[in-house]
């Protein structure tokens, strides 16, 4: 309601100005003759009504009007005190009708006094505040004075002089703006007590409400029963006083009972309160003594695991470091830890520039670390820790950085020695020429040297480990190995330098001697294998062509010794029958006939080609046997043999060509190039055509490793059949009377060229020629 | 030929044999006197006889039953020098084999190396090489 005393007091002046210029009494003076509003106060009313208005606004109009209250109120009270006539009741309205325009005293007093405090309270000090408080209680109680005057009819004559011509409407007016102005600064003076939240406050505003009513209401009923004639002025003084006190005790009892029974709640409360109190008392020690229980061993174990604690507050630069951290580092208790000055701890290079790094990606990207490096301690001590840091972001900025530090000196040392000794022991492995790998139960390898890496197949260890021998070998190795592991495993008895082979997909096979050694745990479990195998495939191969060789030697014994029986005891008996036939002939020459002459004859011969096959079989089998090579000048060789064949070649008149100059100067076996040379010249000479003469031609070509030479003729040729036959040993393709021989010839030759690394071949047309070619490779 | 060869002693077990070198020896008229022994023992028990005529010659088979050639060879070393005598020893042998050929070379009492059978040709180079007194051309 206070809240719009403003307005209704707005409202009351502007009737009341109608009033005035309508002539209309009622609006000026309510009914009460004694007593009108008067223009001026009407004026005042409306000019406070507008300063009281709600809200800030319009400050400087509010105090504009607060200004001419204090003016119009002043000069009417200065009029009123002195008895001047300044005119200002005549200011605005001429009341001859009625008694002065003049406002009452109290009223110009009230007005004044109000503008004043509304001028005061501009002032920003508590002092005026409270000052202004009291200003308006006493406007108020002056209003209330004078409505209360209404109340009991007191003519004006008999009340008290300054308020004798407050009119009624004024009084309630001036009664609700000052209250109202005592509600700008309720928390001072008199309205803070009663508006306050207190218990006081509470029972003051009650008290208050009672008394008002109590001592209005008895003293309006003392007054009606004075008017009455009831009662005598003086007794009803005694009447209102005894009332009075009823009503006072009555009011008091009220409020003590009611105060009581606040008190016992309050008292019940705070039993309650003390009891949860405690409860919660209780709980909070039990919690700290459990918190401190974990803090000690968290602490506790930080100590003994050698874990600190760090924090770093990016807003103010602080650093923060748990004992622990400081024992890491080796700075005494007191140590103030500083960013940058900590920053030196780390060891500079790579612990240095890891560390930055981890903080500058925590700082720009929220990053965690978790990494070890190295410190140099405050005593000059390195060793390794382990970091973990997070950052901790607010309005997307680092605010804190925290974690811890862990000294792992003596696991990463020992870490670092494992593996130095591991990389050693894997440089070793690595570089024996032997296949080392292990095994785990699964058969799955889980270490493999470089060599086994090799035999794999594969470039990255990585790529062997954890497989087991059927993924890197195939199945049939695989199944083998398997079954061996298996054995070790169940008998954990070793098998030790077994010779095994493993054919690769290549169809390569690789030999080994291969032992698998059971490893065991401290509990004597076998929990895999290790394998060393030695490659011996080169051995191997060796050894097989070392078996060759002894077969070809213990052969070539053979041949020897029946070359040795062909030569020797063969050739006896025929040599006996040879000699027998010339003695035959020469004592019994007269005795014989022609015909018996002829027959021994034929046997002679039968008896010479045998004693020459005899020969060649013997030239064969002992050929390759002596032998260095030797740098021969094949034109020499050639000269040789074609000297060597003079007699042939002139008889059959044969032409031998040499299609080049300069024959070229190889490594070869003497004899035995040249009795290749002399076999197929003496061939082309042999196998020759009737009709046609002879016509033999030599060539050479340069060949890889070596040279080709050639020897073609024009005669008979081959049948193309016979192109292999012709080289084995006693095989002969025409009869004894068409062309002799041994038939050992062209395999002699291909003995020889074989010898020298090379090869003999025909290219040949039937009755066209032929042409043997034979490498020499022995370059 | 004014002179000739006190003895030859031929040392083959073929018979046949030594009758066709017998032959060929007289018909070369080197020697009046062609002693036959079949085997090395029997040439050894000859040498060790002092009463059989010293050979100037001997031919010597290589292959023997008992005691071959290269044995008698050995066991001839051993024999008493003047047993010996003034001995040219001529090894016979049907081998072509060098490295016979060889193995007799180097020993000290062989002087040659004849195939057989002993052609009068092959017989009169071994004349010629040993005892040029008694053959020349």
């Amino acid at each position: 309601m206070l809240k719009y005393a403003s307005h209704f007091s707005i409202i009351i002046s502007v009737l009341v100005f109608i009033g005035w210029l309508a002539d209309i009494d009622f609006l000026q003076n309510l009914g009460f003759e004694e007593a009108s509003m008067k223009v001026n106060t009407a004026i005042c009313f409306l000019l406070v009504g507008v300063a009281l208005l709600p809200g800030r606004s319009s400050r400087w109009l509010k105090m504009v009007a607060v200004f001419v209250v204090c003016v119009l109120s002043g000069l009417s009270a200065i009029e009123r005190l002195f008895f001047v006539d300044i005119g200002i009741d005549q200011f605005l309205v001429w009341d001859e009708s009625k008694s002065s325009g003049l406002m009452s005293l109290g009223t110009a007093l009230s007005f004044f006094s109000l503008g004043a405090v509304l001028f005061l309270f501009e002032i920003p000090a508590q002092w005026t505040k409270k000052l202004g408080q009291y200003v308006l209680n006493g406007i108020s109680i002056i209003a209330f004075l004078a409505i209360l005057g209404f109340i009991n009819n007191i003519p004006s004559e008999s009340t008290l002089t300054f308020i004798s011509s407050m009119a009624i409407h004024t009084a309630v007016l001036l009664l609700l703006l000052s209250v109202r102005a005592c509600q700008l600064h309720p928390e001072f003076g008199f309205t803070g007590l009663l508006t306050g939240s207190r218990l006081g406050s509470q029972t003051a505003r009650q008290l208050f409400l009672i008394l008002v009513f109590v001592i209005v209401t008895v003293n309006v009923i003392t007054n009606e029963m004075i008017n009455a004639g009831l009662i005598g002025v003086a007794s009803g003084l005694n009447v209102f006083a005894i009332a009075l006190l009823f009503a006072c005790l009555s009011a008091i009892s009220f409020i003590a009972l009611q105060l009581n029974e606040v008190d016992k709640i309050r008292l019940k409360a705070e039993e309650n309160l003390k009891e949860t109190n405690a409860n919660l008392e209780n709980e909070v020690n039990e919690r700290t003594s459990s918190l401190k229980k974990t803090l000690d061993l968290l602490y506790e174990t930080n100590r003994v695991a050698l874990v600190g604690g760090w924090e770093i507050d990016l807003v103010n630069g602080s650093v923060d470091w748990t004992s622990v951290t400081k024992s890491i580092f080796e700075v005494p208790t007191n140590y103030i830890p500083n960013f940058t000055e900590n920053m030196e701890f780390y060891k500079p290079g790579k612990s240095r520039e890891a560390m930055s790094k981890a903080i500058n990606d925590a700082l720009s990207f929220g990053l965690h670390w978790d990494i070890e490096l190295q410190i140099v301690s405050a005593k000059g001590h390195v060793k390794w820790i382990r970091t973990i840091g997070r950052p901790t972001f607010a309005d997307g900025k680092c605010v804190k950085l925290n974690g811890t530090f862990q000294d792992v000196d003596l696991r990463k040392k020992a870490e670092l020695r494992i593996e130095e000794e591991v990389n050693f022991l894997q440089t070793v492995l690595d570089n024996i020429p032997v296949n080392v790998y292990v095994k785990d139960l699964d058969s799955r390898k889980t270490l493999v040297n470089r060599e086994e890496l090799k035999l794999t197949g594969f470039e990255n260890r990585n790529e062997v480990l954890g497989k087991n021998d059927f993924e890197l070998y195939p199945l049939e190795s695989a199944e083998i190995s398997r079954k061996e592991d298996l054995e070790v495993f169940k008998t954990g008895e070793p098998i030790i330098r077994k010779e095994t082979s493993i054919t690769m997909e290549d169809n390569r096979t690789e030999y080994f001697l291969s032992s698998k050694i059971p490893i065991r745990n401290k509990e004597e479990e076998i929990t895999g294998l290790l394998g060393v195998s030695v490659n011996i495939t080169e051995r191997k191969i060796a050894e097989e062509k070392l078996k060759g060789l002894a077969v070809l030697e213990a052969k070539s014994k053979e041949m020897d010794q029946f070359a040795y029986i062909a030569s020797h005891d063969l050739r006896e008996p025929l040599l006996t029958v040879k000699n027998y036939l010339k003695v035959l002939l020469e004592d019994f020459d007269d005795y014989i006939g022609d015909e018996t002459k002829r027959y021994v004859s034929v046997i002679q011969n039968g008896v010479n080609r045998m004693e020459d096959m005899i020969q060649a079989l013997l030239d064969y089998s002992r050929l390759g046997r002596v032998k260095e090579l030797a740098d021969i000048s094949v034109s020499t060789i050639l000269d040789q043999v074609i000297a060597d064949l003079d007699f042939k070649i002139s008889e059959n008149k044969a032409q031998i060509m040499l299609n080049k100059k300069e024959f070229p100067v190889v490594k070869a076996y003497p004899v035995e190039l040249k009795l290749a040379f002399q076999n197929l010249i003496s061939n082309a000479i042999k196998f020759a055509r009737e009709e046609e003469p002879i016509k033999i031609k030599i060539d050479h070509t340069k060949v890889e490793g070596g040279w080709q030479f050639s020897v073609s003729d024009n005669g008979i040729g081959i049948p193309e059949k016979e192109f292999k036959n012709i080289f084995l040993i006693f095989r002969k393709l025409h009869r004894r009377d068409e062309f002799a021989g041994s038939g050992i010839g062209l395999a002699h030759c291909r003995k020889i060229v074989e010898y020298h690394n090379g090869q003999l071949w025909v290219e040949s047309k039937e009755g066209k020629g032929s042409t043997f070619h034979f490498t020499i490779l022995t370059e | 030929m004014k002179n000739k060869l006190n003895c030859v002693l031929l040392v083959d077990d073929d018979q046949d044999c030594n009758f066709l070198h017998k032959r060929t020896i007289e018909k070369v008229g080197c020697t009046d006197n062609v002693e036959v022994v079949l085997d090395g023992e029997q040439a050894l028990k000859y040498l060790k006889n002092p009463e059989n005529q010293r050979p100037d010659l001997i031919f010597l088979d290589v292959n023997m039953p008992k005691i071959n050639g290269w044995d008698f060879l050995e066991e001839y070393a051993k024999i008493d020098e003047s047993l010996r005598g003034d001995v040219v020893i001529v090894m016979l042998t049907t081998s072509l084999n060098p490295d016979d050929f060889k193995r007799a070379k180097s020993n000290e009492f062989v002087n040659g190396f004849v195939n057989k059978y002993l052609e009068p040709d092959a017989l009169k180079d071994v004349l010629k090489e040993n005892f040029p007194e008694i053959y020349k051309d």
